[in-house]
């Protein structure tokens, strides 16, 4: 059965459903598919509660398209009612006293909270094994990671659990979990879409979005949750005009693009050598290079570029990342919120017990390496000079653009790894993020939509990157890639 | 964190692109010790076997952002929010105008340990 938003949603219209009826659909089956441990909490209770509120409005004929439909969110996003943990200890029984931004967005345009997803411990991962409340597994196959950090969100959903989450993605923790389970995702634009609520990680890179099914549901999703926030410093006041509308401007770029056989018209798509050079698993290379050629033989142009700065993105986010999350993370202290140390001598003794029971591993390398780089006689060697390189590779984005309207390649280096495989070496972690730093870095909008699976059945993304503010144009060409995909299978 | 002064014993500086954590005959940029400091400084309590641990793996992860150093950098500045290679100015101020922030109450039922409107700490002064 079609279980896309769109669908869902012309069930709830056609009254073959109701939002009471799909909440409850969907919380049966988060109850039969714990083993694969996305959800975090659930709570039949409040969800019912927004679900009969929801068919008060589609019942006085409340035109909102979302109206009805569930919803889940990484819990890195606070919410009311809900516990909200980051995936940590620190935060295992921390109820938030308002709502993230995003949460209010969806909340207010209709949509059911179903509960909060697993992730990686304050975000940080690539695997989804450093949850404090446990691993989650791949639906495709329980035996592998289903990337990270949004990784209950992405499993949750290719699971069909729900049909949409919300995600963050700080250095490709949108789209690499999106890539690894064979769903579509999208990070915006730094600054489209608020952080207020958001559990802050590396608040120059930390940005909110969606993932669902479809290039086409994720547009929807994106069109209410962007927009100005003055609760958060650097929400974006000013976007153009002609780019300010997620969803008009899906629509406005499918229609100008319709006549068959020339869905691609127009359009020039660079083609990174470094994103398909040694390193990247024969199957993705071959996965993108057909999904390229399919949108060649419809009208697009292909150009090579270069992106010279791949490899220096890992360093540089790995110096800026680590640097800005030991400064968010200092707030966890055992005073105002959170975990509190039960035996200590002092106060410091307190501190400094408190944040060692309450922080993973992975969480104390990062705060250890932002100490580092920090601190006085490094900080101009590592932090100011990865800051350095990030603005040449921001550069960089920029001259690519100036040969091409968008970049496409993989999302990452390979398909979904075995649970385990990597989850002992930190580095070799860390270099399987080296398609999707860079834009994180630059801040750029950047999406993953599903292009073919490996000889293992285990899904393979297509990376589409966008210049400032470009997410409708990539959302309509990824939408019109996924309906040749499908027409193709 | 700025102003405490650190000095780390190091490996030869700029690593070339290790691609693994740092093979077992070159020498670990970081002790147990450096660890310990350093922890001392993020206010995070290790035991003995996690410096250790931790020491190795930091070591790992230095030999990665040591690639940095190779880069020529001269001219260029550092970059901050990222829209700022793009927009003018991209950081806002608001008003410097008192506005309701929290409920004090629901805040205060999240702290570990509260009475009277205060969060409670262990005594610092005596």
């Amino acid at each position: 059965m079609d279980t896309t938003l769109h669908a869902l949603s012309a069930r709830l219209r056609a009254r073959q459903a109701t939002a009471v009826s799909l909440a409850t659909e969907h919380l049966e089956r988060i109850g039969a598919a714990a083993p694969l441990n996305a959800f975090l909490h659930v709570d039949a209770d409040l969800t019912l509660a927004q679900a009969r509120e929801a068919d008060r409005r589609l019942a006085a004929g409340d035109p909102s398209p979302l109206l009805g439909l569930p919803v889940a969110h990484k819990d890195i996003f606070v919410t009311r009612g809900w516990r909200s943990t980051a995936g940590s200890r620190m935060l295992e029984h921390y109820t938030s006293p308002f709502d993230a931004a995003v949460v209010e967005r969806l909340a207010a345009a209709g949509m059911v909270c179903l509960g909060k997803l697993n992730c990686d411990e304050f975000a940080m991962g690539s695997s989804n094994e450093n949850s404090a409340f446990g691993a989650v597994r791949n639906p495709r196959d329980p035996a592998r990671i289903p990337g990270g950090s949004s990784g209950g969100s992405a499993a949750a959903v290719a699971a069909g659990l729900v049909p949409a989450a919300t995600g963050t993605d700080t250095g490709g923790s949108l789209r690499q979990p999106a890539s690894m389970c064979g769903i579509t995702a999208i990070k915006p634009t730094y600054g489209r879409v608020s952080r207020y609520g958001m559990i802050a990680f590396a608040s120059s890179l930390d940005q909110g979005g969606p993932m669902a099914h479809t290039a086409e549901d994720c547009a929807l999703l994106l069109d209410v949750l962007c927009g100005f926030d003055a609760r958060d410093s650097t929400s974006i006041e000013d976007i153009p005009a002609d780019k300010a509308h997620i969803w008009r401007g899906f629509q406005a770029e499918n229609a100008a693009n319709a006549s068959p056989g020339k869905e691609f018209a127009g359009l020039t798509l660079g083609v990174p050598r470094e994103f398909l050079a040694d390193g990247v698993a024969p199957e993705v290379r071959a996965a993108v290079e057909r999904a390229i050629a399919a949108m060649v033989a419809r009208g697009a142009r292909r150009v090579d570029i270069s992106l010279p700065r791949t490899a220096l993105s890992i360093p540089a986010y790995y110096v800026i990342a680590p640097a800005e999350a030991s400064s968010n993370l200092s707030r966890f202290d055992g005073v105002r919120y959170g975990h509190r140390a039960a035996d200590f001598r002092d106060l410091n003794d307190m501190i400094e017990r408190t944040r060692a029971e309450g922080f993973g591993r992975e969480v104390k390398r990062r705060i250890l390496t932002g100490a580092y780089v920090l601190s006085h006689g490094y900080y101009d060697a590592y932090y100011l000079q990865a800051q350095r390189v990030r603005r040449l590779i921001a550069e960089d984005f920029q001259a690519a653009f100036r040969q091409c309207d968008l970049i496409v390649g993989p999302v990452a280096p390979t398909t979904a790894w075995k649970a385990g495989e990597k989850s002992a070496d930190p580095v070799a972690m860390y270099l399987e993020d080296i398609f999707t730093l860079g834009v994180s870095l630059a801040g750029l909008p950047g999406l993953s939509v599903p292009c073919a699976v490996d000889a293992g059945a285990l899904p393979v993304g297509l990376q589409v990157i966008g210049n400032y503010f470009d997410e409708a144009r990539m959302l309509a060409v990824a939408h019109r890639y996924q309906r040749l995909a499908e027409a193709g299978s | 964190m700025r102003g405490e002064i650190l000095t780390f014993r190091r490996s030869a500086p700029g690593i070339a692109l290790a691609r693994r954590a740092l093979p077992p005959n070159v020498p670990m940029a970081f002790q147990p010790d450096d660890i310990r400091r350093l922890a001392r400084l993020a206010r995070i309590a290790v035991d003995g076997g996690e410096a250790a641990h931790l020491a190795r793996e930091l070591s790992g992860i230095l030999g990665l952002i040591d690639q940095l150093q190779a880069v020529n950098t001269a001219h260029v500045e550092p970059l901050a929010h990222p829209l700022d290679v793009v927009m003018a100015s991209t950081q806002r101020l608001r008003d410097d105008r008192a506005e309701p922030a929290i409920d004090r109450e629901a805040h205060l039922a999240n702290a570990p340990q509260a009475e009277g409107g205060l969060f409670l700490v262990p005594r610092v002064l005596e």
